[in-house]
């Protein structure tokens, strides 16, 4: 028997646009890697933990059993802008990938969360 | 938010509904001011006030915080419309997580991709699956085995002064793998050695 193999995290691909090329800060962080074997965690992935790697499903026969790998987390980025950056009113378009679904727990899915002071 | 006129006559009941301190015009001395939908903001004279000092103000900020937050469980895409902030925006995107491994088979699949203005967050690939082999089938011992063994009893033979085992018949003829001698030309009868031995048959499965 084997367990599976973890999975790999998102990575970043950035190609700004000309309306934000001069932000305050850019941060950058590719998704984690998934554990091999990791037997999922009770979550609630569809809902709240956005981006989150599923966990692998654990099996067992008369053979022996075997977990599956745990599914890799989503990358992430954060953008900060300054006071007036971005014009009142801009319309900011966005697009939210799914949550990988499989044998094992479902990941997370693709979520946004824009704040402002 | 109420707002004072831009032009035309301005009374205090306009200006107390945009500022709330009151109907006396000297209150406002020194007040901070802002207008509606933009940053722009400033302070009235702490000395003389003109009611023209109020045109398209108000007293309370625009700009105010809030915040925004959507997943893909609502909706894969959308659109919203940019805030009036005065000191910082913060725009933060997860990519969609991997789903995990079967635990014996079907690997996991990827999570879908997000991205705004550009930039992309990449979704996780799913785990690999586990696998729990199922050992071969035993062998059946019953239908195989090593070469046979067989032994052969002495045998008596006549050899005759004619055909010899599909031969003409020939007095100086010798064979191999028989008990040598020569072919008598009168009938004659000789007996074979026994044979003991393993014929070295290979059969399948052993």
């Amino acid at each position: 028997m084997s367990n599976g193999g973890g999975g790999s995290g998102g990575t970043i691909n950035a190609n700004p646009s000309p309306s934000i090329v001069n932000p305050q800060t850019f941060v950058f962080l590719n998704g984690n890697s998934g554990v091999t074997g990791s037997t999922a965690q009770n979550n609630s992935a569809n809902n709240a933990n956005v981006g989150y790697g599923g966990g692998g499903a654990s099996a067992s026969t008369s053979y022996g059993s075997a977990t599956g790998g745990s599914g890799g987390s989503g990358a992430y980025f954060e953008i900060i802008y300054n006071g007036g950056q971005i014009p009142y009113g801009a319309n900011l378009s966005y697009i939210l990938g799914n949550a990988g679904i499989g044998t094992g727990t479902s990941g997370g899915p693709g979520g946004i969360r824009i704040t402002w002071s | 938010m109420t707002f004072v006129p831009n032009s035309g006559p301005v009374n205090t009941t306009q200006i107390n509904a945009a500022f709330g301190l009151g109907e006396d015009i000297n209150l406002y001395k020194g007040v901070q001011w802002f207008y509606p939908g933009n940053l722009t903001t400033g302070f009235f004279s702490t000395n003389t006030i003109k009611m023209s000092d109020f045109f398209g103000k108000q007293g309370t900020d625009p700009a105010t915080a809030g915040s925004f937050y959507a997943n893909a469980v609502s909706g894969n895409t959308g659109n919203i419309s940019a805030p009036l902030y005065r000191n910082t925006l913060k725009i933060e995107v997860w990519g969609g997580g991997g789903s995990g491994g079967g635990g014996n088979g079907g690997n996991g699949s990827k999570g879908g991709d997000s991205s705004i203005l550009g930039v992309t967050a990449g979704g996780g690939s799913g785990g690999g699956a586990g696998n729990i082999p199922v050992p071969p089938p035993p062998v059946d011992v019953t239908v195989s085995g090593h070469g046979g063994q067989q032994t052969l009893d002495p045998q008596t033979w006549t050899a005759a002064n004619t055909n010899y085992i599909g031969f003409p018949a020939n007095p100086n003829a010798t064979f191999s793998g028989l008990p040598q001698g020569t072919s008598p030309s009168t009938p004659e009868t000789q007996t074979s050695p026994s044979f003991n031995g393993n014929y070295g048959l290979t059969q399948r499965g052993e």
